[in-house]
């Protein structure tokens, strides 16, 4: 008996999210273009003449990081697919209905979630090296690290949110959940610094520097696990989706 | 396929919620025939259907649709059965040849040709999106897809629900021409009974959770009646002879679910000829005996 093809299910997470993957790749063209521009006028053009070189560096962070948000995006694309499955609760009962089964269900969206993903790292490698170009700067690896990292956390976010939807049936409450996470991310992350940062006023040029100075810790230290990290964290998606799937109405 | 009987065999189905009980129902749907399964809202219509396909977990009972488990035999089932539901599970996004391309890949039996067919048939536009149907239209198009990967057995839970008269109608002229396949079998649960009267050839009666009739359309039809008299002639009426009776300002009226017996024994009362949804209407004020 053959069984319903992973193909048609990948097929339909593809019609999912086609509107919305249009939206990002025009999104991160802006994304990319914009923060380029601005770091060439940076170095060569009108800004340059206008904004005093060491003021120019707290921004120059942010700036660098935005094409990195853009590519970083793509890894929840999958969770828009999600929040499309809980709007029309239909889907599941017909789902069931018919042979697919939990696991070829949950499969298919962890290989999308993987499709993102991949999307998100090819993406985000040369926009790091397109943007030290613009700041006339070269990749270092932490550069390359800072990438990997901030896909790393896409992703796991993606999951999260994903997960926390079709578990409690709700995109509000699965949003919740994944600020709740989120929240908790940066606190936990913030907390080593606090001590030093709370000690300076608002502002501080130092504040900047000690930031800095952790986040460069933390890639170097964390970066190399993020092969790793992604691996658990795709693992960990398809236990979570196939445990959902399963369950039947009691 | 192994050879069956009936295409779905329910036995002492139970499941309870929270002040709501499915009640050790059972009833068969014969192979080859169309089974209207009726109830008012909320009772216990799509439970049962859903505990059929298994979306639902039954506390006891047993459950056999096309002569395997249902739930030993989920898989291989699920390849000849086709679920129809009051709204489309496809994303509005999508169009008809999108659905086309999914369901091929879901079932082995997909027929593209039939289900062109169907779309031709139903004037249904290819490329337009879902967004853009009217209901008649979404139903048409979750049937087109439903009847195109030869499924012997059609579920049907509530899917006329809401659709104007010339598509119910054309809806069930299409079942009619699936049931020239004696192989095919159709279990529609409606509380449009006229819909039932026109097309079933059995019938389920569900109310609260219990079942209340189960039977050939036809012989439930003829065995019921509606007994027609005056407040005084109702009097001489004894309580366990009709399920219940209207009273109003110009007489009574009541259900006798033995019109035979009751012709014999009022021998001089009006007992007319009924249908499905008098008989609907009598049974579920059952309780009260008398209403108006």
């Amino acid at each position: 008996m053959k069984k319903p093809s992973f193909a048609a299910l990948l097929y339909r997470e593809l019609l999912l999210i086609k509107k919305l993957l249009l939206a990002y790749g025009i999104g991160s063209l802006i994304f990319i273009l914009f923060p380029v521009l601005i770091l060439l006028s940076f170095r060569f053009g009108n800004l340059k003449l206008i904004i005093p070189e060491d003021a120019i560096s707290g921004s120059m962070t942010i700036i660098k990081l935005m094409p990195i948000m853009a590519a970083g995006m793509f890894a929840m694309l999958p969770s828009d697919a999600a929040s499309k499955d809980i709007a029309k609760p239909i889907w599941d009962y017909f789902r069931r209905s018919t042979q697919v089964s939990a696991a070829r269900l949950a499969l298919a969206k962890t290989v999308m979630n993987i499709i993102g993903l991949t999307v998100s790292l090819i993406i985000s490698i040369p926009l790091t090296y397109i943007i030290a170009y613009a700041a006339g700067t070269t990749v270092t690896g932490n550069d390359i690290g800072l990438s990997l990292l901030f896909v790393t956390f896409m992703e796991f976010m993606s999951v999260v949110f994903g997960a926390a939807m079709y578990y409690f049936k709700s995109v509000d409450k699965g949003g919740l959940f994944m600020s709740g996470i989120t929240a908790a991310c940066v606190v936990g992350f913030m907390t080593p610094t606090m001590g030093e940062l709370t000690k300076l006023p608002p502002n501080h040029p130092q504040r900047d520097v000690i930031m800095e100075a952790y986040l460069n810790d933390v890639i170097t230290n964390v970066a190399p696990f993020t092969p790793l990290m992604l691996i658990g964290v795709i693992l960990i998606q398809f236990a979570l989706l196939l445990f959902i799937f399963k369950r039947r109405e009691k | 396929m192994n050879d069956y009987t009936n295409a779905i065999e329910i036995s002492g189905l139970t499941k309870k919620y929270d002040g709501f009980t499915l009640d050790n129902v059972s009833f068969n749907v014969p192979k080859g025939s169309i089974m209207g399964f009726i109830g008012q809202n909320g009772a216990g219509k799509t439970t049962t259907i859903r505990t059929l396909l298994n979306i639902t977990k039954c506390d006891a009972g047993s459950i056999k649709l096309l002569g395997l488990d249902h739930i030993q035999n989920e898989y291989e089932i699920k390849e000849h059965i086709a679920a129809v539901f009051d709204e489309i599970p496809f994303h509005e996004s999508f169009n008809a040849i999108q659905v086309g391309k999914m369901f091929r890949g879901l079932y082995s039996g997909w027929d593209e040709q039939k289900y062109s067919e169907y779309l031709d048939r139903f004037s249904l536009p290819r490329k337009k999106k879902i967004a853009k149907f009217s209901k008649g239209m979404k139903m048409k198009l979750q049937i087109s897809a439903a009847l195109s990967h030869g499924a012997r057995l059609l579920i049907m839970d509530e899917a006329t629900t809401g659709l104007d008269p010339v598509v119910r109608n054309e809806i069930l002229d299409i079942f009619r021409e699936y049931l020239q396949d004696e192989e095919n079998s159709i279990l529609m649960s409606s509380h449009i009974t006229s819909d039932l009267d026109k097309i079933a050839d059995c019938v389920t009666f569900i109310d609260k959770g219990k079942l209340l009739l189960t039977g050939y359309k036809d012989e439930i039809l003829e065995s019921h009646g509606l007994l027609k008299c005056s407040k005084d002639d109702f009097k001489e009426i004894a309580s366990e002879d009709y399920i219940s009776a209207r009273v109003t300002d110009f007489g009574v009226e009541a259900m006798v679910s033995d019109r035979a017996k009751a012709k014999q024994k009022y021998s001089g009362a009006l007992i007319e000829k009924t249908n499905l949804e008098e008989i609907m209407l009598f049974y579920v004020n059952r309780e009260k005996k008398e209403w108006s």
